[in-house]
């Protein structure tokens, strides 16, 4: 039975964690990216990407993939480098208006 | 009326008077011709100064223009070309090697792995990424193997947060993380004591919350996981994320790091678990020496297990250097243990390495030079507290070496690799490595 006890309070965490965290992943969305490329956005993120892509591994070319393939991509490098999310979506705005 | 009149005619006389007075004798000065077309000259000047200026500022304003419209049509371009980015979104990617290494030690020279690594990155919305990479290799007896290496769920919760969950790389340190995919290691292998059999945490099974937080102008992230944890295993302790708990004790490791400025980062590690002293087989692999210890498997004593590291990295223009420092304890010593007659020791471990990679681009005008990249590593892994381990595990590692980047991600790497055991009856040896990678 303790066992059981345990076994719940483990999941009703996590199912709490993540409503919290769909809730307000969702309330941030409304405020995301805006539609227009805008040049300051891009300026900062050309600034952004020269300081953290490098880190880790050599910079990929920016011509190396679609605007969708580098959403995917800078969320994920967003994940594994711990970028703050503003600054990703900086990079992304880069990255997309210079794979053109 | 008449006296207003006088009055009138004295005051107006008095002024014009008074005003003839005052004003300097102009005809005087004029009356010298050459002094009047020298003045003129330079008024002339000025003028033509003054012109010239304008044309100037009418230039520039032109150009300002120019570059506004150029700007704004950059925009117009940006938005008619830029692909609207669907809800669900996705992106696969992955690498893949094959190598040759030629060895005058113990082993035979051999073509190695083969490995195809393919990772897959779903996104929906600015809400979710799910994230899995397999590996996918022929094993030494020739089936082919497959490991998930991590499949995981992030949710992407808030700029400062994201919340992981399922199986993800181990955050301990950098090797495991962010350096062991073939295309981006700058050396042919893992330093001794980093990756399989090593003792870095490879991978957790559990949830994990990690982030980047600006404090002022330098960035400071962290990564705290929560998982099944370690288990004992044939060589040890295995860290990797297990599907099942084997004991209700939840593993709990993470990292801190710091960019004191934007070229150097140090992190700092941890984990801390209680491992059963049996696997599952109920072998007792902790406490081999004990007599009598128990043989039931769910009656078996779990030990503390703990490590520590600390790690730092400098990338500036054609450097790459970095350097990591792991230190491992299980403690052994229990109540199981108090019948025995010869003391049993806590199992100890200590691994670190220092690497330093220098790209040669833009030292001359050959394009082949600039893609070249020698790089040296020495590294150290010892084991304390049972012979057979210190024996097996116990080895000194220097590498030197030298890569070709054919693209950012596509490299040909050289190296020669001395590795000397600390154990006297084992012979060192020598190995010449090749290895070709291709991240996509
Ligand atoms: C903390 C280290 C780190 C930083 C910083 C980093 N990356 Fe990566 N990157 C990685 C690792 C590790 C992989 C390999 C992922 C794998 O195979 O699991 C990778 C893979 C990639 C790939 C290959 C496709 C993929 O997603 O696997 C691209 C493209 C990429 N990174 C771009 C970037 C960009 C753009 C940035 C800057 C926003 C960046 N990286 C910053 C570590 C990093």
């Amino acid at each position: 039975m303790r066992k059981y006890g345990k076994t719940i309070s483990y999941l009703t965490a996590v199912a709490l964690v993540t409503l919290v965290g769909l809730g307000s992943a969702g309330a941030a969305q409304t405020k995301a990216k805006p539609k227009k490329p805008d040049p300051q956005q891009i300026a900062r993120g050309a600034k952004a990407w020269a300081k953290t892509c490098a880190r880790c591994h050599n910079m990929r070319s920016v011509k190396d993939n679609s605007d969708e393939e580098w959403h995917v991509d800078v969320t994920h490098m967003r994940v594994r480098a711990n970028i703050p999310g503003n600054v990703a979506r900086d990079i992304e705005a880069f990255l997309r208006a210079s794979n053109k | 009326m008449k006296a207003l009149s006088y009055w009138g005619v004295a005051v107006s006389l008095m002024t014009t008077v008074s005003a003839v007075a005052l004003t300097p004798p102009t005809f005087a000065q004029d009356a010298n011709p050459e002094v009047l077309a020298e003045k003129l000259k330079l008024l002339e000047l000025e003028i033509e100064k003054l012109k010239q200026q304008l044309q100037k500022t009418e230039q520039k304003a032109e150009k300002g223009e120019k570059i506004a419209k150029k700007a704004n049509s950059k925009v117009a371009y940006l938005e008619e070309k830029s692909e609207t980015i669907r809800p669900s979104s996705w992106h696969l990617a992955g690498y893949a090697d094959v190598g040759i290494e030629v060895s005058n030690g113990e082993n035979s020279d051999t073509f190695t792995s083969g490995k195809f690594n393919p990772a897959f990155h779903f996104q929906y919305k600015d809400l979710i990424l799910f994230e899995s990479e397999l590996e996918i290799s022929t094993s030494n007896t020739g089936e082919t193997e497959i490991d998930v290496e991590y499949s995981q769920l992030d949710f992407l919760l808030h700029d400062n947060a994201v919340l992981v969950a399922g199986k993800f790389l181990s955050p301990v340190g950098q090797f495991q993380e962010r350096l062991h995919p073939s295309w981006i290691n700058r050396a042919v292998n893992a330093p001794a004591g980093f990756g399989h059999g090593g003792i870095q945490p490879l991978s957790e099974v559990g949830l994990m919350l990690r982030g980047g937080v600006p404090i002022g102008n330098k960035l400071f992230t962290y990564s705290v996981a929560i998982g099944n944890g370690p288990r004992t295993g044939h060589d040890g302790v295995e860290l990797e994320g297990f599907g099942r708990d084997d004991n209700s004790n939840k593993g709990l490791s993470g990292r801190f790091a710091f960019f004191p400025v934007d070229e150097f980062e140090i992190g700092a590690s941890f984990l801390t678990a209680k491992v059963l002293e049996e696997d599952a087989d109920g072998e007792s692999l902790i406490a081999a020496s004990i007599e009598g210890g128990s043989e039931d498997p769910t009656n078996s004593t779990s030990r503390p297990y703990n490590l520590w590291g600390a790690d730092f990295a400098y990338t500036r223009g054609n450097w790459d250097i970095r350097g990591e420092y792991l230190n491992a304890k299980l403690e052994r010593d229990g109540p199981n243990n108090a019948s025995v007659s010869e003391p049993i020791n806590d199992l100890k471990w200590e691994a670190w390495y220092a690497q330093a990679a220098y790209r040669l681009s833009g030292l001359t005008n050959s394009t082949f030079i600039d893609k070249l990249e020698p790089v040296v590593r020495y590294g150290r892994f010892t084991a304390e507290g049972d012979h057979e381990m210190e024996d097996e595990l116990s080895e000194k590692r220097f590498n030197l070496g030298l890569n070709y980047w054919a693209t950012p991600s596509v490299v040909v790497k050289t190296g020669l690799e001395f590795r000397s055991y600390l154990a006297e009856h084992r012979e060192d040896d020598t190995r010449l490595q090749l290895l070709m990678s291709y991240g996509f």
